[in-house]
Order: C-alpha cells, then structure tokens, then sequence
C-alpha cells in the first residue's frame, strides 16, 4: 500500500476478527431476511441498501469528521503535519482510511444489493451502485474537510460526534426524496434534461451528479489538508465551484418546471462565493501575522498576485461582479417573483460579507483581544438584529431599514444593495482611521 | 545550519517572542534554557514549521521552512513537549508509519525501523502496541519516531520528562551519538544538570528574548581560566597582589561564599602554578586549588545575574 495513512487505518481498521466476523454476520442476517421474506431478493436488496446506508454513509461519515479532530484532541496531528506527505495524499488517506471499516462492510453490502436487486429485476441497478458509492464518498470528503476547518476550535472538538450526527442526520433527511425520485423515474413517468443529455433518467441523472459533487468534495478535502500542511492551495477552487454551479443551473431542465435564467443562475454564483467569503473569513482573517506573510510574498516579487491577497477578498470581490451582473440582467424587471427578487439579493448579500469582512479586520488589526472573529459577530448581531428590533418597536421604520436594510417588502429592487454600499463605506472609513491611528501610534 | 533570523511570535494577545535570532552550526547541540514562559517551546515550533511567524525566517541547511516547509520536513524531527502516540499501534507500526510518512524509501523501512529500534533499546517491545507501554518507553517511542527518517536537524522539547535515571543516562548517550554522527540538535529542558552532559551551545531566552548565547566548554581554548580558589581561613591581599600576579578576580561570582577566590588568570597551567605560589608565599591558607569549567547551570545563572543586576 502505497499510502501510509491509509495503511495505518487499516492497521487500525482492518484486524484479522473484523475481516472474518463481517461477513459471517452479514451472511447471517442475509440468510434470516431470505427465509422469512415473501419477496426474498427484493427484500435482500433493500436490507443491504439500509445497512449501506446505515453504515457506510451514516457512521463512515462520522469516523471521518472525527478523523482530525481526534488527532488534534490526541496530539498526533502535529505528527502528520510534519509529514513529508503531500495535501492529495494526506487527503485521500484520510477520505478513503478513516471509514475503512465502515467500506468494508459496505462492499459486502453492495456485492449482496447487486446480486439481490439483479435476482429481483430491480431497475437501475448500476445508476444506484455508483450513486451510492460516489455518495458516501462525497459525504466522506466533505467530512474530512470539515474536521480539518473545525479542529482548531473548541465548538470544533465538542461536536466531534455531533457533527458527524448532525451531517449523518442531513444526508439521511435527502434520502427519501431521493428515493423517491427514482421510484418515479421507475414507472417511466419522468425524465430530466442536463446540457447536451436531453432526456436522462432520473437515477442515471443522481448518479451523475453524485459522482460530479463528490470529485468537487474531494477537492474541498484536498484543499482543507494544503491548509492544514500550509501548502499554496489553488486560489481559483471556491471560483469555479461557483461557476459550476451556475452552469448546473443553466443547463437543468425538469419537466414542468421553468428554466432557470442567466441572471438566477448568476445570483447562485454569488451566493456561493458569499459562502466562500464568510468561510475565508473565519478560518483566516487579516491577521497581524497573515498580514505579514502578505507583505512577504509581495516583497519577494516572483509571488503571483493571488498569494498576495487573501483568498476570502478574492471570493468577495468575485461575488460582487456575480451579484451586479445578475443585477444588471434584472435591471429593468421589477416583478415581485422570489426569482426576480435573487439578482439584486444576491448583490446586496455580497456588499454584506465585504462589510463583514471590513468589521472583524478592524477589529483583528487594530485591537489585541483574543477572539476578534467572536467579538465582531457580537457587534454585527448587535447592528443587523438589535438595532433593528428596537427601532421598529419604536415605530421608527425608517431607521429599521437603515439599520439593517433587507427589511421591507421589496426585495427585488436595489434598496438593500444601495443600504449595504452604504454600511460598508462607513465601516471602511472606520478601518481606514483606525488603521491610521495605529501606524501613527507605532510611529 | 539552523538559521534563526529577527523571529517575532504573536498570540492573539500577547507577544511570545521579539525578534530572536540566532545561528546554530553543523552538529551542534544547542541547550534551550529559560524559565517557564519564556518561549522556548513557542520558537522549536517556529523553527520545525507549525507555527508562523510575524516577521523573521528560519532556515535549516539552506532551506527555508517558511517557504518549503514539506521538504524542510525530510530533514526535520521534532518531539513536542505535549506528544500523542497512536496507542491501538504496535511500536513497528508506529516506526514504520512514522518513516513512511517522511518518505523513507519503502525497501529501506524495515532496517530503519531496527536500526531506530537498537538505538533507543526499543527491540524487545516491537510488538507490543504503544497503549501499553510504560511513560519511560512512550517517551522513547516518540523520540524513536522523531530520529527514525535520520533528520539532520532534531529538536526535543523536554525529551527527559518521566524517564528514570538510567533512561536519562541513555538519551545521554543517544544524543551524543546523533551529535557525533553529524546531527544538530536543538534540545529544551529544565534540568540543566543533564543538558550539561552533551550540550555545545546555550540559548538562554527570557520574556521572549534572547538573554544569552554562548558556546560551552571554549574555556580552555583562550589563554585565560577560572580558578576556584577555596582559603581555610580569611586572608587578606597585599596591596597590588594581583596586579603583580597578572590575575583578575572575577566579581561577578565573588559574592557567593566569602572564603572561596574566584580568580582569571592568563598562562593556562604555567599561569596557575605561578598564582598558587605567590598565594602561597603571601601567607595565604589555600587548601584548595583547581580550575573551573564552567558549567551550564552556571553559565545560565551568570547570565540570568548580568541581566537582572544580581546572582539568583
């Protein structure tokens, strides 16, 4: 095995008793299912899809959002950061190694599904297999990515199990819907366009996506572990994830259903690079330290300009051509459809995280507390939800508004965004004076 | 070889280090000494590369862990003061795991893991798993997986922490081993005692600063020593005594007992003799008469002493 961390899982994961014991139980419980069972393999592949599930999708994804974090808590992270590893294998050690066990007794699961739903004349049979496998693996990798953000925290290592329960808990949330889909797709009664395929089925169309979102998972892992290693991490991820999504959109065509239109498609763009922004923002804000590697890299002159900068202001400023692009489309539509209303929204969203981003790096750069992040997420709440309610029980609307402008009924028309540019001119002017009372202090 | 340049540390609310420099050679072992506090572990980990500087660099054999931290890493073996084993592993897996993961070639880990093994008497506990061993043996496990990829550059915070005696007297003879082999060593502990036995260099640091950096036992390299000079009885000089001698009382280390003379005196051996017989002439009640090497703890003290004004 090429792999040393997925070595050590299965070190860990994979002893002698385990390898044996798995599939004389699952043989048991198969056997018991075929004798009391009226439809045996019908009811055989149902049952090993559920364990599947259960267990490979369920508590594999657990293992795996325990996977840093348990290091961390453990003190061997360190261990592995000093490896001479790279982020890709570190990643796909820890994607694929954490829920070792769980693969393995999921294997069995979907040699026995395969068979059974093969025996029983179950539709789709392949679609399913690799919608379910390249869905575990999805589930996995964001896992993994996910424990490599949170472990530093402390709300990070209190729901190690938690997490993973509660990312579980969504996955299985989807499935009926999911399943459902299929089912509806088995009576013939539905098909799907997607770009150049005009009519895919549904379960061919899930697995599609299954397979397409879980390489983007595995993306976000790799680029969690480049983190972790301070390897440069491709600034362009967040950026085309977003843009692939607005493509998604643009190309899906459900029955009965109106296409999605460039400026919606464009608004989703921008509401993915807000995420982006927020997410860039907590994990890493201008920092006297991150300052000064920025200052670094600049001085050093070969650095290209996106390790320059960091990458949350590139997913900021990113959102903000989307969301005013997707405003500009909609500039003469004043409809009060939800749909009319995402343009300017999503505009409005990004000034948001760039004033965001302004208050906790003013309090980051020019204050010594120990948590900026948490203070400022204080004064925001303070500003976007207090001020606001108290206003309002006043009677004083009007003030509401300014305070926190998305209030009010229209929503499509550019009041927010004008409310937003507003707020963020202010905090920049703060930021800028106290980012020059503190160079004259230090003068 | 370890390059440390102008390194300052910030927490979030405090600075830990202001701006430490310092150049350790080839082979060295340098002794990081200070109080609780002092940043001693905060500057191994910027110097292994898990925590970033403010400002400052440091480079190890020309690479710079900044910039190329991965391959600074193949060279690289660090042992935190705070370790965690893997304890469901057995000790080989422990050490194989550890040399595959700094890239040991894979036809080469076996011999590393024994030749590891050997040299921290580790070979009889290969198959037990890491959870149960005893403090001692965790704690020579994990410098074993710190050495096991041979580093050219080892740093140990605390590495003697629960290990007996004769443990200590082992690691001892390790590190004097990888330091004869070629290995630089950066090495942070509170008893000073031990350090003493393999240490070049010391780096005292204090309040985040570097309050001493000296190279040990060079004494008898310069044409003066300390002589420690232990009197029966009070004795006074005669005027111009040890202007006439060419010795030098040093006043720094004076102050501790009254009937003992600190002197430095030029002419290595021949100096010596030519001091203990004009003391001897001038009535004074020598009964003992040696030279001093200085020692760690002594060094460190008269360091901590210069800076705060007092001997502690």
């Amino acid at each position: 095995m090429n792999n040393p961390e997925l070595r050590r899982y299965a070190w860990l994961e994979l002893g002698l008793h385990r390898l044996v014991a798995v599939p004389v139980v699952l043989g048991a419980l198969a056997a018991a299912i075929m004798a009391i069972s009226g439809n045996p393999f019908a009811a055989l592949a149902a049952a090993s899809l559920a364990v599947f599930s259960i267990i490979t999708l369920g508590w594999g994804t657990m293992q795996a959002y325990a996977s840093v974090i348990d290091e961390v808590r453990d003190r061997t992270w360190d261990f592995q950061r000093m490896a001479a590893m790279g982020p890709h294998a570190l990643a796909a050690g820890k994607v694929l190694g954490a829920p070792l066990l769980s693969w393995y007794i999921g294997a069995w699961c979907l040699v026995i599904y395969g068979l059974a739903g093969w025996r029983a004349g179950l539709p789709h049979l392949p679609q399913t297999l690799v919608g379910v496998v390249a869905a575990a693996l999805m589930a996995h990798a964001l896992a993994v990515a996910a424990s490599a953000l949170a472990a530093r925290t402390a709300l990070g290592v209190r729901s190690r199990r938690f997490g993973g329960v509660l990312l579980m808990l969504m996955l299985l949330w989807t499935l009926p819907s999911l399943m459902s889909l299929g089912e509806r797709d088995a009576a013939g009664s539905q098909t799907v366009g997607w770009w150049l395929l005009r009519e895919i089925s549904v379960a061919g169309f899930l697995a599609l996506n299954a397979v397409m979102f879980a390489a983007w998972a595995g993306f976000a892992a790799w680029r969690a572990m480049a983190r972790e290693l301070r390897e440069p991490a491709w600034w362009w991820g967040w950026p085309a994830f977003a843009a692939f999504i607005a493509l998604w959109l643009l190309g899906l065509q459900v029955p009965g259903l109106p296409r999605v239109g460039l400026a919606e498609a464009l608004a989703a763009a921008a509401a993915v690079l807000v995420l982006a922004g927020y997410l860039g923002l907590s994990l890493d804000p201008v920092t006297s330290v991150s300052w000064a590697r920025l200052a670094r890299l600049a001085a050093r002159g070969d650095s290209p300009w996106h390790q320059r900068v960091p990458q949350w202001v590139i997913h900021a400023l990113a959102a903000l051509a989307a969301g005013a692009l997707a405003a500009l489309w909609k500039v003469a539509d004043t409809s009060l459809t939800p749909q009319g209303a995402a343009a300017p929204m999503s505009l409005a969203l990004a000034l948001m995280m760039l004033r965001d981003a302004a208050i906790v790096t003013c309090f980051s750069l020019t204050t010594r507390v120990r948590k900026p992040i948490a203070l400022a997420a204080f004064y925001i709440a303070v500003a976007d939800v207090l001020a606001p309610l108290l206003a309002s029980a006043f009677g004083q609307d009007a003030l509401a508004r300014a305070a926190f402008p998305f209030l009010g009924a229209d929503l499509h028309r550019f009041y927010p965004a004008m409310g937003m540019a507003a707020h963020l001119a202010i905090v920049l002017a703060v930021l800028g004076w106290r980012l020059r009372a503190r160079r004259a202090a230090r003068a | 070889m370890i390059s440390v340049n102008d390194i300052v540390f910030d927490y979030p609310d405090k600075r830990a280090l202001h701006g430490v420099s310092v150049e350790v050679p080839q082979g060295a072992v340098l002794a990081l000494v200070g109080p609780n506090g002092a940043g001693k572990s905060t500057l191994m980990r910027v110097i292994a590369g898990l925590e970033e500087p403010v400002a400052g660099h440091v480079v190890l054999n020309g690479i710079s862990v900044l910039e190329q931290p991965r391959l600074a890493h193949r060279r690289l073996g660090y042992l935190s003061d705070f370790f965690g084993l893997y304890d469901e592993l057995t000790v080989r897996q422990c050490l194989v795991h550890a040399a595959s993961i700094r890239a040991v070639a894979p036809g080469e880990l076996d011999a590393a893991v024994q030749r590891t093994a050997r040299r921290l008497n580790l070979q009889a506990r290969l198959d037990e798993t890491a959870g149960s061993l005893s403090r001692g043996l965790r704690q020579r496990l994990a410098i074993a997986q710190a050495i096991v990829h041979e580093p050219a550059v080892l740093l140990l915070d605390e590495p003697a922490a629960g290990l007996d005696p004769e443990a200590r007297g082992s690691l001892s003879a390790l590190f004097r081993q990888l330091q004869q082999q070629g290995m630089t060593l950066v090495v942070s502990s509170h008893i000073l005692a031990e350090l003493e036995e393999y240490s070049s260099h010391m780096l005292a640091i204090r309040d985040g600063r570097v309050s001493a950096f000296t190279a040990l036992g060079q004494a008898a390299q310069t044409d003066t020593q300390v002589l420690r000079i232990v009197l029966a009885s009070s004795w006074l000089a005669p005027v111009d005594f040890w202007a006439g001698t060419g010795a030098q009382p040093c006043k720094a280390l004076a102050p501790f007992a009254p009937d003992v003379l600190w002197v430095e005196m030029p002419g290595q051996a021949a100096g010596a003799a030519r001091l203990l017989k004009s003391m001897v002439g001038a009535g004074a009640p020598v009964c003992e008469f040696a030279v001093h090497r200085e020692s760690l703890q002594d060094s460190y003290l008269r360091t901590s002493a210069a800076r705060h004004g007092s001997p502690e």
